[in-house]
């Protein structure tokens, strides 16, 4: 029996060929459809073609205008508790390796973070208005 | 820029590739609704389960201008309506093609009034007119077809559309 | 709505009056002196008073008697027709409670320079008086916004008066001809006729013609 692979198409075997080749789809179809719709596509000068879109009306005020921190404050907080439940799906896997020595240091990094929530409820984050 | 200066002439390829553009167009119309009144209903209808639209093509229904080709003006066009539907289809980006949906739409329909604009297509180029009041949706989807026809007739270098 | 004419002076003494609504029958006596008449048409009560004699009475049947919900506030052009006095503003009013409503009519001289406001008994007056303005032109002094509602802000005239035609003055044919010109869009003047398609089919000549050249039915 001859086991032996072509060194040729040895790259084909490992995994990072398959994200190479992903890579090069996406790259190619990205391309195409520019060319194709700068080589195809009809151009028309308009110059209400760029205007902003408001449903048809002329525009009522800026949309520069300064909003509320409020949308910062609730982005920060769902990034830091959705890290710690990343932090906890492989813990899950390998729970049981880990024994009970593991679930002790789990648990103290819970009990740190839900220490921060409660931090967070009584300064009033939580509350949107 | 064209597609005879890129192949040198027309010759049998631009043909196959005019028809190919044109087959992809045609088959994926993205309608933009523009539904005022009671024909807006039945193009509501014709949107959904039983008399489907997107078996032709036409599924991206998006009610923005800037993602769509097709714009089906359906229903009455009143004076103050107007400005706003010319600024609509301005935003589209070419290709576009218009539908004039319903006897108010085309004409006025019953309603010849100091306030409704005596069809649309005074003050913006139609392609296709529906009659009714309000059309059946097969008669919306006979349209589209006859959009479609119009569709696979182009060419791309025509000027039609600036190129 | 009520077919019977209006009457614009009392009934003579010894006509047969129509049944009274109870509102009017509990308005006190200084208010029904204002009061011209009242009429019912299909268990519909009206009541007719001259402007601004309405402000008094409907603030009476606001605050007194309980008629909370305004229906709505309109007029009616009688040019034309051998009145008095041009216009009447007319308010429906209505009590939730027990269902009843009645009609205001306010008899309003084409001269008189305004009317009263009733914004501040309902609120759904504003809007109601924003919509008989911009359809008559009348105007309600007090009313803290009187605008242009359902015609376009800048639209010279007050369509539904009687002296305007119903197809209007070619305020419609306003807007520019947006069309494709070459590699550009523009917009040019509008053609010259109304629409394409139809166009000259209410004509008597195209009605004679049709009926002159369609074949008379087979057999």
């Amino acid at each position: 029996m001859n086991l032996s692979v072509d060194p040729a198409l040895a790259a084909a075997n490992t995994d990072l060929f398959g994200l190479a080749v992903y890579a090069a789809v996406a790259l190619t179809v990205g391309v195409a459809l520019l060319v194709l719709s700068e080589l195809l596509g009809p151009r028309r000068r308009d110059p209400e073609k760029s205007t902003i879109y408001e449903c048809g009306v002329p525009l009522f005020d800026s949309a520069r205008e300064p909003f509320t921190i409020k949308f910062y404050l609730v982005a920060i907080l769902f990034i830091l508790f959705d890290i710690e439940t990343v932090f906890l799906i492989p813990y899950a896997v390998v729970y049981e390796d880990l024994g009970i020595v593991g679930l002790f240091e789990m648990g103290v990094f819970l009990l740190v973070l839900a220490g921060g929530l409660v931090y967070c409820w009584r300064r009033g984050a939580l509350e949107w208005d | 820029m064209g597609l005879e200066s890129l192949f040198g002439g027309e010759g049998f390829l631009t043909t196959k590739i005019n028809d190919l553009v044109n087959w992809a167009r045609k088959s994926a119309l993205w309608p933009m609704p523009f539904g005022t009144a009671c024909c807006a209903i039945e193009m509501m209808a014709t949107f959904s389960g039983r008399y489907d639209i997107s078996r032709f093509g036409a599924e991206v229904v998006r009610f923005s201008p800037r993602q769509s080709d097709l714009l089906i003006v359906s229903g009455r066009i009143s004076l103050k309506m107007m400005p706003v539907l010319q600024k609509i289809y301005r935003q589209m980006p070419e290709p576009k093609w218009v539908i004039s949906m319903g006897a108010c739409a085309s004409c006025g329909g019953v309603f010849d009034t100091y306030t409704l604009i005596q069809g649309v297509d005074q003050f913006i180029p139609v392609d296709v007119y529906v009659p009714g009041c309000p059309p059946r949706p097969e008669s919306l989807l006979d349209a589209v077809f006859e959009v479609q026809k119009i569709v696979q007739e182009e060419r791309l270098d025509s000027g039609k559309h600036g190129r | 709505m009520a077919a019977d004419p209006a009457p614009a002076i009392p009934a003579a003494p010894g006509d047969v009056a129509p049944p009274r609504h109870p509102a009017r029958k509990a308005l006190p006596s200084p208010l029904d002196l204002l009061v011209l008449g009242e009429t019912v048409h299909a268990g519909q009560h009206a009541i007719f008073v001259r402007s601004p004699a309405q402000r008094p009475i409907l603030e009476h049947l606001r605050r007194a008697q309980g008629f909370d919900f305004l229906k709505d506030v309109t007029a009616i052009d009688l040019l034309g027709r051998d009145e008095a006095e041009r216009f009447q503003v007319i308010y429906i009013v209505h009590r939730l409670a027990d269902g009843s409503t009645l009609r205001v009519h306010a008899w309003l001289p084409e001269e008189a320079d305004s009317v009263p406001s009733v914004f501040d008994l309902w609120d759904s007056a504003r809007w109601g008086e924003r919509e008989t303005h911009d359809m008559f032109g009348i105007v309600f002094a007090g009313n803290p916004d009187l605008r242009r509602f359902l015609m376009p802000e800048d639209y010279p005239a007050f369509p539904l008066l009687k002296d305007y035609p119903l197809t209007g003055r070619g305020e419609r044919r306003q807007f520019p001809l947006v069309r494709p010109r070459g590699d550009e869009m523009v917009e040019e003047a509008p053609l010259p006729y109304p629409t394409s398609i139809g166009r000259g089919m209410h004509t008597p000549e195209y009605i004679e013609e049709v009926k002159r050249e369609s074949k008379p039915k087979p057999g």
